[in-house]
């Protein structure tokens, strides 16, 4: 109850677009998770909209808010947000392309052909190549997945959240760093096979990589 | 650093940055001319991206968890201050409603109301009981019982010593003929009587005729302790007749003339 009421009173600072792209970039932890939870805030209900207004429902919402967060997060952290439009525009997009994209997956063509046709000409932004790296993201995710939780939780904690081997140490079952460390190869090395087994597969995955 | 003794393990050490200078460059150079090195170390590279990816995607995953429950708490609290927002907006109508009707029926009633009707809707005609083995002597008594006031009144005025309930027949007699004047002197006469002989013959029907008789006659400053005093007076034979409803009728009339 109190913890609730601690929630809705958390002091929330305003962001402008530029200083959403600075904390995103940030290397403190804290700064992100600030950052996302302002967008959270500020473009939730407004994408929300969007989906549930054309044949979704409230979690379907949520999962391409998720997915529109991750690609947008990605991007500016690797310099590609350009500021070519405003953060807000620029979501807007992501999130409509993305549900389209799903609704045509779900057999819904006719439908999203027909919200396409209506929506085209408001279209601003050219994202294509965003939607074909959200899918490759997908990928990419099922893929993680398939390694075991040791594995994930070594490789998050050294190339995610940049902790050394000191750190991690701390939280795992390994005596030494070396032990670690050759853990830690073992566990990269399981994960280029699982992404290169499939070289058609690697070669799209490698085309989003370079693109990016 | 020998070519031959080039493996993953330093590929990883290499794309981490966790080399020497010397070996960096001597991987770089190697990188330069070796295609399947370059192979390996992009796959490497891929995989470091994949887990990046994954990191981001979980860490959205687990603040959006946190930021549903966070709404969903600001929902339900903005719903239920909405609603208390609407039950305090209901209630501020329903007592402007009431307010309203009842300054409505206020002003109607100061408006409208009058001595003779609220003695119209208070008075009740006298009736005397029957005293069984009783010799009707009195002819005042049997006069009244035939509801011939004149006859009481002729009778009354030609007396000399009427008795205490001669008296009060009369002043009903009076009451009933519109003579409140008389009725009022009649039935000051009684109660006079009672204070003197000490008696309390006809003494609460007296009290409250009178009063209805000084209503009446537009005296509602002379009616008003009476009726006050029956009001207060639970024991008082017509206190039930002179409720707070009736006392507060009597106040607006006192108000008014």
């Amino acid at each position: 109850m109190f913890t609730n009421i601690c929630y809705v009173m958390e002091i929330v600072r305003k962001y402008s677009d530029a200083e959403l792209i600075e904390a995103i970039k940030s290397s403190h932890k804290t700064d992100l998770d600030k950052a996302i939870k302002y967008l959270y805030r500020a473009y939730f209900e407004v994408l929300k909209i969007y989906t549930c207004q054309n044949s979704g429902n409230e979690e379907d919402a949520q999962d391409v808010f998720q997915e529109v967060l991750v690609a947008f997060i990605d991007l500016a952290q690797k310099d590609k947000f350009r500021g070519e439009s405003s953060i807000k525009t620029f979501l807007y997009t992501i999130n409509r392309n993305i549900w389209l994209n799903e609704l045509k997956k779900r057999g819904k063509a006719e439908k999203r052909n027909v919200i396409f046709e209506n929506e085209k000409d408001s279209s601003l932004l050219d994202i294509s190549h965003f939607i074909v790296q959200n899918e490759t993201r997908k990928q990419i995710l099922n893929i993680v997945d398939e390694l075991g939780e040791i594995c994930k939780k070594i490789l998050l904690a050294v190339y995610y959240e940049n902790l050394s081997m000191k750190e991690i140490l701390v939280n795992v079952e390994y005596e030494t760093e070396q032990a670690l460390r050759n853990k830690k190869s073992k566990c990269l090395k399981q994960l280029e096979q699982l992404l290169t087994a499939n070289p058609m597969m690697a070669k799209t995955l490698k085309a989003a990589l370079q693109y990016e | 650093m020998n070519n031959n003794y080039i493996n993953s393990d330093t590929l990883i050490q290499y794309m981490d940055n966790e080399l020497s200078l010397e070996d960096k460059t001597n991987i770089e150079n190697l990188l330069k001319h070796d295609t399947v090195m370059q192979q390996e170390l992009e796959n490497l590279t891929l995989a470091k991206s994949a887990i990046k990816t994954y990191g981001l995607k979980m860490h959205v995953s687990t603040i959006h968890e946190e930021m549903m429950n966070e709404m969903a708490v600001e929902k339900t609290s903005t719903s239920q201050q909405s609603i208390v927002r609407k039950i305090v907006r209901i209630s501020m109508k329903v007592a402007a409603a009431i307010f309203i009707i009842m300054f409505g029926v206020g002003v109607y009633q100061y408006a409208t109301i009058t001595p003779d009707k609220v003695f119209a809707s208070n008075y009740t005609p006298y009736t005397l009981s029957v005293n069984r083995g009783t010799a009707e002597k009195d002819m005042i008594e049997k006069s009244f019982k035939e509801k011939n006031y004149t006859g009481i009144i002729t009778q009354f005025e030609t007396l000399t010593d009427a008795s205490t309930k001669g008296s009060f027949l009369a002043a009903i007699a009076y009451m009933e003929t519109n003579n409140y004047k008389k009725a009022i002197a009649a039935f000051n006469y009684v109660l006079a009587k009672n204070t003197l002989e000490k008696t309390s013959i006809f003494n609460d029907d007296a009290q409250y005729f009178l009063a209805m008789s000084y209503l009446k006659n537009n005296e509602v400053k002379l009616a008003m302790p009476i009726f006050e005093m029956i009001n207060n007076s639970t024991n008082h034979l017509y206190n039930d007749k002179v409720t707070s409803a009736f006392m507060r009728k009597l106040k607006i009339i006192n108000w008014k003339y």
